[in-house]
C-alpha cells in the first residue's frame, strides 16, 4: 500500500476516534469550554468578548485570563456551525486529527524511514493521551499541534535552506506560545536548543543577508512585544502564573531569607530547597504508573485507571529509549534528549505533583521513542516475528477496548460531577420555563458529597440559551430573569421562582413531590433538584 | 585505573550516599523490620489471593448498570482478578523507579525527606551504567537486580530496610557508569562535583 493510502486510513481512524460522540463525551462542557465557546461566539457576532473588549489579546475570565488563539479558532467554528458543543470541540478534534500528518512529517524529517514514520503517525492517531485532549476544548492540544508542525518546518528549513519554512516555523512556534501557558516555558527553550543544534545551517541560511535577519526578527518581535507588554504591564499573564506557581505549594517551606543560624543558611538555603522541589516534581513525571496506569485520571485513585499511553506499549518504549541512548544518529539522539529533558519542564514549575495536560509537551518524545522502538523491532532478525506482532496486535486491541470502556463508561460514572454535568440541563430547563416565573434560580454550589464545588451557572445560561452578546452587555452583564446563588428556602419558596439547586440546600421532605424533578448524574446520584412553585 | 583504585571509587560512592549512614544509625529498627519480614510476606500473599482485594475492581462493573452509551461486551472481561495482577505488576515495577533512590526516599527514618538516599547528581552515571550493563549482556547482574526487586515487592514494604537489597544494585550501576566514563575529563569533574554534593547532603543530614 502506498504512503498516501496508509496515511489516509490513519487519518480516517484519527477522525473517527476524535469525532464519534464528540458532543456527548466527555459528558459535560467544562467551565473553560463554555467560556471559550461563548467568547468565541461573541467575537464572531460582535468582534468583542463577553466583557465588551474589542479583539482582545488576552481574554478575561472570572479568575484569570485566557490565551487568545483557541478562542479565535472557536469563533471561526461558531461562525460556521453556530454556538454549540460541536463548535467548541471542533477545532481540537480537527487539529488533533491533523497532528497525525504533522507527526509523520516530523519523524521523516528527523531521519526515520517512511514505514517507521507511518507507525509513529498511527501511534498518535490512537494514543489515549492525545485522543482524550482532542475531544474537549483544551488549548494545550492546539498548542502541541503548532509545536509539532513548527519542529517539522524548522528542520525542513535548515536542511533545505528554505527561508520561507523558517519564517513559517517561527510563526507556528509563536502561535503555540499564544495558545497555552506551558508553551511559554517549553517553546523558547526548545527553539534555543534546536537553534544551537543546527547553528551552522542557520548561520548559512542567514549569511550575508540583512534582509532575512530583519524579516525573521520582525516576525519574532511582532509576536513577542505584545506578549512582553501583557506579561510585565498587565495582569493578563501574571495572574495565571501566580495561581499555578509552585511557590504556593505548602510542601515547599521556604525561609524567605530568615535563617536561624549559619548551618541553616548553608544547608537549608531557599535556593537549594526550590531547586530540589522542582527536581522532585520533574522526577514525578518519570513515573511508569502515571504514564501507563492512571495518568489520565478517568477513575479515582483506589480503582484501576488509564495511563497516558497503552500499557502494552511499555516494552516498545523500553526498547526505544534504550536504542535512542546508543543510536548511531547524533542528530536523533540530541533531538530526543532535548524533547525528553524539556517535555516535563513546564509542568514541573507548577503547583501539581503530576499534570497530564501541562505535560502534553512531552508527547513528541514518547512518539519518537515509540518510533525508535518499532524501528529496532522491525530490524531484528528473530524467529516467530509474525507471531509476536500478532500477540502485540491482540493485546493492543484489548487495551483499546479497555480505554473505550474507561472513557465512555467509567469516566462518566465516576467524574461527571467534575465535568459540571447537570448545568447544561439546568440551563435548558431554566430557559424553556423562564416565561412562567418571575425568576429562575440556579445554584452556584454543588457536589454529591456536600457543597464542595462552585460553578458559574450564568456562563451555561449564556451558552445554552444562546443569549446575544450585545443583549448581555446592554444588561450590564446580567441575564434578566435569572439569579445565580444558593437558595434561601424560607424566602425563595414564597416567590414565583423556579429553583434549581443541590439537594442538601432544600428541605425535600417538606416539598410536594409533584413539584419536584431531578437532574441526575450518569451514576444515578442526584446532581440538582428542580422545584417549581 | 587499577583494581585498588576501582574499589576506592566504589567506596566513595557508597560513603557519600546518606542512606548508608541513616541505615547504620537505625540498625536496631532495621533488624526489627527484617525479623518481621515473614509476617509482611504472609500479609502480601493473603492480599493477593483474598476476595476483598478485588472488591473495588468488581464494583467497576456497576458502571454498566447506570451509564448509557456504547456497550462493550468485553468490558466484564476486564474487571476481575487479572486486572488486580496487572495493578500489582505496576506496583512491582515502581520499585525500579530511580525517584525513590535518587530523590524522594521512603519518608521513614531509614531515609528522611530532607535528603536523597543517593546523591541525585549520580543519576546520569546510573543511567549510563544500567544501559551499558544491558548492552554488555550482563544477564546475571540484571537478573539478580530484578530478583532483588521482586523480593522487596513480596515483602510489601516500600522502605529502605528492604530496598537496601535493590540499592546495592543501583550503586553498582552508578559505579559502572562512573567507570565507563571516567576517562573523560568532564566526567571526572562531574564526578568530583557529585562527591562534593554528596558531602553537602550528608551535612544536611547532620546539621538539620
Amino acid at each position: 500500500m502506498n504512503t498516501k493510502v496508509l496515511l489516509g486510513i490513519i487519518f480516517a481512524v484519527a477522525l473517527l476516534v476524535r469525532f464519534v460522540g464528540l458532543t456527548s463525551y466527555p459528558v459535560g462542557l467544562t467551565l473553560d469550554e463554555v467560556s471559550i465557546g461563548y467568547n468565541g461566539y461573541a467575537i464572531a457576532e460582535t468582534g468583542a468578548d463577553e466583557w465588551g473588549q474589542k479583539f482582545p489579546l488576552a481574554f478575561r475570565s472570572l479568575s484569570d485570563y485566557k490565551p487568545p488563539v483557541s478562542i479565535y479558532l472557536v469563533s471561526l467554528s461558531t461562525a460556521v456551525f453556530g454556538l454549540g458543543e460541536f463548535a467548541v470541540r471542533f477545532p481540537n478534534a480537527l487539529l488533533g486529527s491533523l497532528t497525525v500528518f504533522a507527526f509523520w512529517a516530523m519523524l521523516k524529517r528527523i531521519g526515520f524511514s517512511n514505514k517507521v514514520s507511518i507507525i509513529g503517525a498511527a501511534w498518535v492517531a490512537i494514543n489515549p493521551w492525545h485522543v482524550f485532549y482532542s475531544r474537549a476544548g483544551f488549548e494545550a492540544l492546539i498548542a502541541l499541534f503548532f509545536v509539532i508542525v513548527g519542529i517539522w518546518l524548522f528542520l525542513r528549513s535548515v536542511e533545505e535552506k528554505s527561508f520561507s519554512s523558517l519564517i513559517l516555523s517561527i510563526v507556528l512556534f509563536c502561535l503555540s506560545v499564544w495558545t497555552y501557558h506551558a508553551e511559554r516555558v517549553f517553546v523558547p527553550a526548545l527553539v534555543l536548543a534546536l537553534s544551537y543544534l543546527k547553528r551552522r545551517e542557520l548561520l548559512s541560511l542567514f549569511s550575508k543577508s540583512v534582509g532575512k535577519i530583519a524579516i525573521a526578527g520582525g516576525v519574532i518581535l511582532l509576536f513577542s512585544v505584545p506578549l512582553f507588554y501583557l506579561t510585565f504591564l498587565t495582569p493578563a499573564v501574571s495572574t495565571r502564573a501566580l495561581a499555578t506557581s509552585l511557590f504556593r505549594d505548602f510542601r515547599l517551606p521556604l525561609h524567605n531569607g530568615f535563617y536561624l543560624n549559619y548551618s541553616q543558611f548553608i544547608f537549608d538555603n531557599d535556593l537549594f530547597l526550590i531547586a530540589r522541589h522542582v527536581l522532585g516534581k520533574y522526577f514525578n513525571y518519570m513515573d511508569v504508573e502515571f504514564l501507563f496506569r492512571n495518568g489520565l485520571s478517568l477513575t479515582p485513585k483506589s480503582y484501576p485507571g488509564m495511563g497516558l499511553m497503552y500499557a502494552v506499549n511499555l516494552p516498545v518504549f523500553a526498547v526505544g529509549i534504550y536504542s535512542l541512548f546508543f543510536h548511531k544518529s547524533r542528530n536523533l539522539r540530541i533531538i530526543a534528549l532535548i524533547l525528553f529533558v524539556l517535555g516535563p519542564l513546564p509542568a514541573s514549575l507548577t503547583l501539581d505533583e503530576q499534570h497530564a495536560i501541562r505535560s502534553l509537551t512531552w508527547l513528541p518524545f514518547w512518539g519518537l521513542a515509540f518510533a525508535v522502538g518499532a524501528e529496532k523491532f522491525l530490524s531484528m532478525k528473530i524467529h516467530f516475528k509474525n507471531v509476536l506482532v500478532g500477540i502485540y496486535a491482540s493485546l493492543l486491541g484489548i487495551n483499546i477496548v479497555y480505554f473505550g470502556d474507561m472513557y465512555f463508561r467509567q469516566f462518566p460514572y465516576f467524574y461527571a460531577e467534575l465535568w459540571l454535568y447537570g448545568y447544561k440541563q439546568a440551563a435548558l430547563i431554566g430557559c424553556a420555563e423562564k416565561e412562567n416565573y418571575d425568576e429562575v434560580l440556579i445554584t452556584d454550589t454543588f457536589g454529591t458529597e456536600g457543597p464542595l464545588y462552585t460553578g458559574v451557572p450564568y456562563e451555561y445560561v449564556l451558552f445554552y440559551c444562546n443569549i446575544a452578546p450585545r443583549e448581555f452587555l446592554a444588561n450590564n452583564r446580567t441575564i434578566p430573569g435569572f439569579v445565580h446563588r444558593r437558595p434561601d428556602w424560607k424566602k425563595d419558596s414564597k416567590q414565583n421562582m423556579l429553583i434549581i439547586a443541590a439537594p442538601y440546600d432544600l428541605p425535600l421532605d417538606e416539598i410536594n413531590k409533584d413539584k419536584v424533578d431531578y437532574i441526575r448524574y450518569p451514576n444515578g446520584r442526584v446532581a440538582f433538584v428542580v422545584v417549581r412553585p | 585505573m587499577n583494581s585498588r583504585h576501582r574499589k576506592y571509587v566504589f567506596v566513595v560512592i557508597v560513603l557519600s550516599s546518606p542512606v548508608i549512614w541513616t541505615l547504620i544509625s537505625h540498625f536496631p529498627e532495621l533488624v526489627y523490620e527484617w525479623v518481621n519480614a515473614f509476617n509482611n510476606l504472609s500479609d502480601k500473599l493473603n492480599f493477593l489471593f483474598s476476595s476483598s482485594s478485588v472488591a473495588p475492581i468488581h464494583s467497576m462493573r456497576l458502571a454498566q448498570t447506570y451509564t448509557s452509551g456504547p456497550v462493550f461486551i468485553l468490558s466484564k472481561f476486564f474487571y476481575n482478578r487479572v486486572l488486580l495482577y496487572v495493578g500489582e505488576f505496576f506496583t512491582f515495577q515502581s520499585l525500579f523507579s530511580p525517584r525513590i533512590y535518587f530523590l524522594a526516599g521512603d519518608g521513614t527514618p531509614f531515609s528522611p525527606n530532607i535528603v536523597e538516599p543517593v546523591s541525585v547528581l549520580m543519576f546520569p552515571f546510573w543511567v549510563y551504567g544500567l544501559f551499558t550493563s544491558i548492552k554488555d549482556k550482563r544477564y546475571r547482574v540484571l537478573g539478580s537486580y530484578v530478583l532483588s526487586v521482586f523480593i522487596v515487592y513480596l515483602v510489601g514494604r516500600r522502605q529502605f530496610s528492604f530496598l537496601l537489597l535493590v540499592l546495592i544494585f543501583q550503586l553498582y550501576f552508578v559505579y559502572k557508569g562512573v567507570m565507563m566514563s571516567i576517562s573523560l575529563k568532564s566526567a571526572r569533574l562531574y564526578l568530583g562535583l557529585s562527591v562534593v554534593y554528596g558531602l553537602f547532603i550528608l551535612g544536611r543530614l547532620i546539621f538539620l
